[in-house]
């Protein structure tokens, strides 16, 4: 009888479960499979050979091949953070300010800040790549205007990183203010009444009611801001190539350069497969820590 | 490429049967769009590559074997030296067009303002030249050194290095531990710590744009090592300020016996995955195409379109064809003095990875986090493991 029910319904599930299963899990498999092999993305997979664990000793070893792996996934880990810990602050101050109705002017806001969501990302670098110029760049110019030192910007390894992630949040916010503000609609307004009534200041009121039910959203958004960030490429590509000495060489970059660049399709995977799981582990701990938080209460 | 399609109209036009489409691709993605969607059956018939990926490519089976006439035809036409960086194990492989090799680009305005009569022979006059043209009050260094590009960085360097008298690979080995690679890299920790180059002022990418083209397009760079395909970008940038732009051999250095350079070339190949048929239609268009018969007054057609964009040609009957407008061009002269003692970039598996790993030592160095004493040892050790895990 059972069995007679399952029918029907795994018919109507197949067509979606065949595709993700052909165009997420093989690919994915394949990576997996191929992560364990010595090849060249040239030749085909009759001729890889399998080596074991071997790419995953060299990508973590000492040789240029670890090295240049290692400083892309701290590259990528840093820039993850930074824009993470940047864009959700500041999703949830702007999602405030265009949310409340104090002041007119908060639908134009909003349509203003989601605007750079909509600006392609190769317009975003050329103004960026020619806004962070160290001489000629208006940025400095303004910063010399008010007496304040200047930055090197995307010219220096020190500051080269922290650029793009600027690059980045400028153009990411407008979306994530967007997700705060649906977020901040499903507040009910009595609870924040009652609240009130109770003597609750602003700042309590934010702490103590806004921000604890605002937690899905937020959840929500540090998923997306993180998947995000894990997968930039575009500015690396167009503005920085990696440089200067390898600042801004990130993981997607990177195994762009290795796997398709150098042909080197073993050591590629492997990263994939690191990178994948990195991101599988941060995902998962943050769904963790987001239940520990959610049974404390 | 208006020229290279009109070049293609009219074969075509002779050759109804052929059908010729250009697509141009930024030398940035070039070899990632070759090795991903060029390199099917179906993908482009005839690609144009630089010669240092040559090795890896052959390795790949992406490119073909040239038939036997066209390769007679290139031995017979080209310089050895050319036509040895378009062949793997003695097979020929492309027909090359353009040749490629530096020269020291200075502005004469600048020169002038700091009373320096004449470009630098000499690593001593260098130094002394870029320490008088450097004037921090101005925003203004001496030398312009180049980051985030790995050709950029690593071509002036090795032009330096060849000038002293050095090499970056002999026989598959690096040799960046001699005694002239010692004295460039140090040459380059003084031109950093003594402040005559500022990194800042040296970001590039492949396309050529960005402040190390800004610096120097303003007037706040002295002097620069370039190649001569770079006459176009400045051009464009300078508009008619640029005749204050002089070019000049590279300074020859304490180790070296005479200016020279670090020179490459491109060549055009064919897709090995290409139907015999369209290999045969590839090879055909691309000897009449690079032949003495489809340009001008004995040049090619490919010599023609070379010449327009500031870029020599290596085919002998161009180079005699284009002689009187070389020697007239004031800015290629600086150029085309070097050419006979220029040295050709290493054809080696791996050259792309090692031409990355020394972009990045280089880089280092030139924001401080390495020494040139250390820079030198982590260059030849990294270039060694490269080269030998290449090989195998």
């Amino acid at each position: 009888m059972a069995h007679r029910m399952n029918l029907p319904a795994f018919g109507m599930l197949a067509p979606a479960t065949g595709l993700i299963a052909v165009f997420v899990f093989i690919p994915m498999a394949l990576t997996i499979w191929l992560s364990l092999q010595a090849w060249s993305t040239q030749t085909g997979f009759e001729t890889a050979r399998f080596v074991g664990l071997q790419n995953f000793i060299d990508i973590f070893g000492p040789t240029t091949v670890g090295r240049d792996f290692k400083t892309a996934l701290i590259n990528t880990a840093v820039y993850t953070a930074l824009s993470v810990a940047i864009i959700l602050p500041l999703s949830i101050a702007f999602g405030l300010l265009v949310h409340q109705k104090l002041a007119p002017g908060g639908v134009f806001l909003r349509t203003v800040l989601f605007s750079t969501y909509m600006v392609p990302m190769i317009a975003v670098a050329l103004v960026f790549s020619k806004l962070y110029s160290p001489t000629e760049g208006p940025l400095n110019q303004i910063l010399q205007w008010l007496g304040l030192p200047t930055s090197a910007w995307l010219s220096s390894p020190q500051t080269a990183l922290a650029s793009i992630v600027l690059l980045n949040v400028w153009q990411q916010v407008g979306y994530f203010t967007v997700l705060a503000v649906a977020g901040l609609t499903q507040i009910p307004a009595a609870v924040l009444e009652a609240a009130t009534v109770d003597g609750a200041n602003p700042v309590q009121r934010f702490a103590y009611i806004t921000l604890p039910l605002l937690g899905n959203t937020l959840l929500f958004s540090a998923v997306i801001a993180i998947i995000n960030a894990v997968q930039v490429f575009e500015p690396v590509a167009l503005i920085t190539q990696g440089g200067p000495v390898d600042s801004t060489n990130v993981l997607t970059y990177h195994i762009r350069r290795v796997g398709i660049e150098r042909a080197q399709g073993g050591l590629g995977s492997a990263m994939a497969v690191t990178l994948m799981l990195a991101l599988v582990v941060s995902i998962a701990a943050l769904f963790a820590f987001a239940q520990a938080r959610e049974a404390g209460e | 490429m208006a020229k290279l399609e009109a070049a293609a109209a009219a074969y075509s036009k002779m050759h109804p049967d052929t059908k010729i489409t250009v697509r141009a691709v930024p030398f940035g993605d070039l070899l990632t769009t070759l090795r991903s969607s060029g390199s099917g059956a179906h993908g482009v018939t005839i690609a144009s590559i630089y010669d240092a990926w040559l090795p890896d490519l052959v390795k790949n089976q992406l490119v073909a074997p040239a038939p036997q006439p066209i390769a007679a035809e290139a031995k017979a036409n080209w310089p050895a030296s050319v036509v040895g960086a378009a062949s793997v194990g003695g097979v020929v492989y492309g027909v090359p067009n353009e040749i490629d090799l530096y020269a020291l680009n200075y502005n004469k305005a600048l020169f002038a303002e700091a009373g320096i009569a004449a470009p630098p022979k000499t690593w001593n006059e260098f130094l002394a030249d870029a320490k008088k043209l450097t004037d921090k009050s101005k925003g203004r260094q001496g030398f312009g050194m180049i980051n985030s590009w790995a050709a950029g960085v690593l071509h002036p360097f090795a032009s330096l290095l060849v000038s002293n008298g050095g090499d970056l690979v002999v026989n598959g080995k690096p040799t960046l531990d001699s005694k002239p690679a010692k004295e460039t890299f140090e040459l380059y920790e003084t031109l950093i710590k003594s402040g005559y180059s500022d990194p800042a002022m040296a970001t590039a990418d492949a396309n050529t744009t960005g402040p190390f083209l800004d610096n120097f397009v303003s007037g706040k760079t002295g002097m620069i090592i370039m190649a001569n395909w770079w006459e176009s970008a400045l051009k464009a940038g300078m508009g008619d300020k640029f005749p204050a732009i002089a070019t000049a051999s590279i300074p020859v250095g304490p180790s070296g016996d005479k200016p020279r350079s670090i020179s490459y070339s491109w060549m055009t190949v064919v897709n090995a995955k290409a139907s015999a048929e369209e290999q045969k239609e590839a090879w055909d268009f691309l000897d009449w195409l690079n032949g003495p018969q489809s340009g001008a007054n004995g040049a090619s057609a490919m010599g023609d379109i070379l010449m327009s964009m500031g870029i020599l040609p290596s085919r002998n009957s161009d180079v005699s064809a284009f002689a009187p407008r070389l020697a007239s061009d004031p800015f290629l002269k600086g150029y085309t003095e070097t050419l006979a003692d220029a040295k050709g970039f290493p054809g080696v598996l791996g050259g792309q990875e090692f031409s990355e790993s020394l972009q990045k030592t280089l880089e280092a160095m030139q924001f401080g986090q390495l020494s040139a004493e250390k820079a030198q040892a982590t260059a030849q050790a990294d270039a060694a493991q490269i080269l030998e895990r290449n090989a195998k």
